[in-house]
């Protein structure tokens, strides 16, 4: 069989007609869901357009297989809209296998190739559907779509037909629409590239319009210069703010994806469960959305299969029945806070105390002096997050580990809490963004590294820090503790950093990522500097301790430092 | 079908390369070095605001390094998609070449990993050894790069 499609479309109109599909689906699966939940005509208004539009969507572009199925849900929803009725979860789940089908359709269009998607068989099943609505209708009886109660309501009153009729013959563009373009993605990074380097420019401006006043003595035209770097710097600051917004998405982009999987996850594991959004709208660089999207299925999977409890169990504890999971997004002091929390059983410290002791990770001693938020905080171990699961949970093999890994390598963090009987909640703080980072320069002989901001606790000259030893290895004291000190040349041990001749005069950068604290010794501090991330080439690949490179004003490359991967690998000797 | 040709020179040997895919030929730039990659990854440079990783063929090829002070130049092409500055020695011409004038690569050459070859072009003065971009990287480079990824 030929199993090559082709679709009436131009190249440069593909991704807006997949963007067009996509939105339609979504449309449909969040209705799908929330008419589970409880009969809502609007929500049938909705799901009809949007499966009337993909129809026409389809059709347009020669799909004939997503224009039959998507017929096939449409007249369903148009006999649904009849009635004031809602579905039950059999049924929800035949019409979201049918959106599972179409998905496997679109991306038909991408791979150009007919998929084994069977769907004569998904059509059958809601040709079903519609017939036992229809025989519903005239027996008002024996329905797997519709409950007693539902059947024995009326007609929605005329104010609601009147309701779903100005919602069907909406303008196809509203006001608020037409002030919308899209821009593809790549676009945008190139605008974001050259902004990049107009920042750059800028402070090289900058600096040489400083190094002339030092030189020459103050002219009318040098004042003028000064005048038009300065003008420069406030437009490119600005530009460079629009732009950067301009990449931003609203997290209702991963948000939305969870009430399906918290439907299917929590059917699968025999649960009620009750999903809240909060701050959908909260936007987000779109980098950040990708990465952080297996961070929270892990925690979302979590809360439901080892966190909320059986409707039965949850009785007994005198809970409501539907466990509640909440996803939260805000910003909180120029940072992203996400929280994931759930009313469920919650963590116990002692099992984790328990699980530690098993694996040689504590001592019984060392497990009673540490507080229940010390052993809490152990679930983000390697060993022991598989550990508690393997012994006492499913046994999924997703560790906590994996998770903090995730959000760190936005460099994010993230903490627990959790109350037994309560729920845990997890928050994940992160940049808002990872393109721009203030940074401090120091170098090494002729290298220059940026050490992100963030992470940076004081600055020293060399000789000002009085150097300790302990267990034979050098320590200076931080913060009223002694923390380990060291060289930035041997961590990071290329052959044309350790050959370059030692500065007469090092400093000292003492940094610090979660509880982990280290000085680090380097030639010579140049200076605090914001620097545009360009991630290496694939080529060169992840370098160990490095997170990506910069562009300074003066043409020279910058690597910027991944300070926790570099404190993890440093301490190793030390923990 | 001709054969369109940038040859460099490396060492004592001419190599060729498809026109087609050779961006711009620059003369060395500063090249920042990058601890933690594989040896034959010379570092990167900044190529108009463009982060662009080079590698120096003479490591690549197991050669001599380069002579301290000695002028060398980049040429930046395009592999599998992304940007690669060679370091090389000199170009010293770009030609056209009938594909008559072109010999499968002998079993006897193996100086260099014959993966990377395309044929060996003869003519009256010289021969340029044709590499093929999408094989530069050899199974030993391949897996270099696979352990820092």
């Amino acid at each position: 069989m030929d199993t090559a499609l082709t679709f009436d479309l131009a190249p440069d109109e593909r991704e807006i007609f997949l963007a067009d599909v996509d939105q339609h689906l979504r449309a449909m699966e969040t209705g799908l869901l929330g008419l589970e939940r409880g009969a809502d005509p609007i929500l049938i208004a909705t799901i009809f357009r949007a499966a009337h539009t993909l129809k026409a969507l389809a059709g347009m572009v020669g799909h004939r297989r997503m224009a039959d199925l998507t017929h096939a849900l449409e007249t369903l929803f148009e006999a649904l809209r009849d009635g004031q009725v809602s579905l039950t979860a059999g049924a929800t789940d035949d019409l979201l296998a049918a959106l599972d089908t179409l998905n496997v359709l679109r991306d038909e269009v991408v791979t150009g190739r007919r998929s084994a998607a069977n769907v004569a068989i998904v059509r059958s099943r809601i040709m079903a559907l519609l017939m036992s609505l229809d025989s519903m209708a005239d027996a008002a009886q024996g329905s797997s779509l519709l409950t007693e109660e539902q059947l024995e309501r009326e007609r929605p009153p005329s104010a609601l037909d009147q309701q779903l009729n100005a919602l069907q013959h909406q303008p196809i563009l509203s006001h608020e629409r037409d002030k919308m373009v899209r821009i593809s993605v790549e676009r945008l990074d190139t605008l974001m590239d050259l902004v990049g380097e107009l920042v750059t420019d800028r402070t090289r401006l900058a600096q040489l319009a400083a190094s002339l006043r030092e030189h020459v003595d103050t002219t009318e035209r040098l004042s003028a210069l000064s005048e038009v770097t300065a003008h420069l710097g406030r437009v490119v600051g600005q530009l460079q703010a629009e732009v950067f917004h301009a990449r931003m998405l609203p997290i209702a982009r991963l948000f939305d994806t969870f009430p399906r999987l918290v439907r299917d996850s929590a059917r699968a594991a025999g649960k009620q469960v009750e999903v809240q959004i909060i701050g959908a709208s909260t936007e987000l660089d779109r980098s950040m959305i990708e990465g952080l999207h297996d961070a929270l299925i892990h925690l979302v999977r979590n809360a439901i299969d080892h966190g909320i409890e059986r409707a039965e169990e949850r009785a007994a504890a005198g809970k409501p029945g539907y466990g509640k999971l909440q996803l939260a997004a805000a910003h909180e002091q120029g940072q992203m806070l996400i929280t994931v929390s759930d009313d469920g059983r919650g963590i116990d410290p002692r099992r984790i105390a328990r699980a530690a002791i098993a694996r040689d990770m504590l001592t019984e001693g060392e497990a009673d002096l540490l507080d229940d938020a010390a052993l809490i905080d152990m679930i983000f171990l390697p060993r022991l997050s598989t550990a508690i699961h393997v012994t006492e949970l499913s046994g999924r093999g997703i560790g906590m580990d994996v998770v903090r890994s995730r959000v760190e390598r936005l460099t994010g963090t993230i903490a627990v809490t959790s109350q037994i009987g309560q729920g845990t909640t997890f928050r994940i703080t992160l940049p808002l963004t990872l393109t721009i980072v203030p940074t401090m320069l120091v170098a090494l002989g002729a290298s220059i590294f940026a050490l992100p901001l963030t992470s940076i606790i004081d600055l020293w000259a060399f000789r000002d820090q009085r150097i300790d030893t302990i267990k034979g290895n050098p320590t200076i004291q931080c913060q009223n503790t002694n923390v380990p000190l060291l060289d930035m040349r041997q961590l990071f041990a290329h052959p044309q950093i350790i050959a370059a001749p030692r500065s007469p005069n090092p400093a000292i950068v003492t940094i610090g990522w979660g509880k982990l604290r280290a000085g680090l010794v380097v030639d010579q501090i140049i200076g605090q500097q914001e620097v545009v991330v360009k991630l290496l080439s694939p080529l060169v690949g992840s370098v160990p301790g490095i997170s990506g490179s910069a562009t300074l004003g003066d043409g020279r490359i910058a690597l910027i430092v991944d300070i926790p991967a570099l404190l993890k690998r440093a301490l190793q000797d030390y923990l | 079908m001709d054969e369109h040709l940038v040859v460099f020179r490396l060492a004592n040997e001419l190599y060729g390369i498809d026109i087609y895919r050779v961006q711009s030929i620059i003369a060395m730039p500063h090249v920042t070095v990058v601890p933690g990659t594989p040896r034959f990854i010379e570092g990167i440079i900044n190529l108009r605001g463009t982060l662009v990783p080079v590698i120096d063929f003479r490591t690549c090829f197991a050669l001599q390094p380069a002579a301290e002070g000695q002028k060398r130049v980049v040429v930046i092409v395009e592999i599998g998609g992304l940007q690669v500055g060679m370091i090389v020695d000199q170009v010293t011409e770009v030609c056209k070449l009938p594909a008559a004038a072109i010999e499968p690569p002998s079993p006897f050459l193996a100086s260099i990993d014959t993966a990377y070859l395309r044929g060996i072009a003869k003519l009256e003065q010289s021969i340029i050894i044709l590499l093929d971009l999408d094989h530069i990287f050899g199974a030993h480079e391949r897996q270099a790069l696979k352990q820092t990824a």
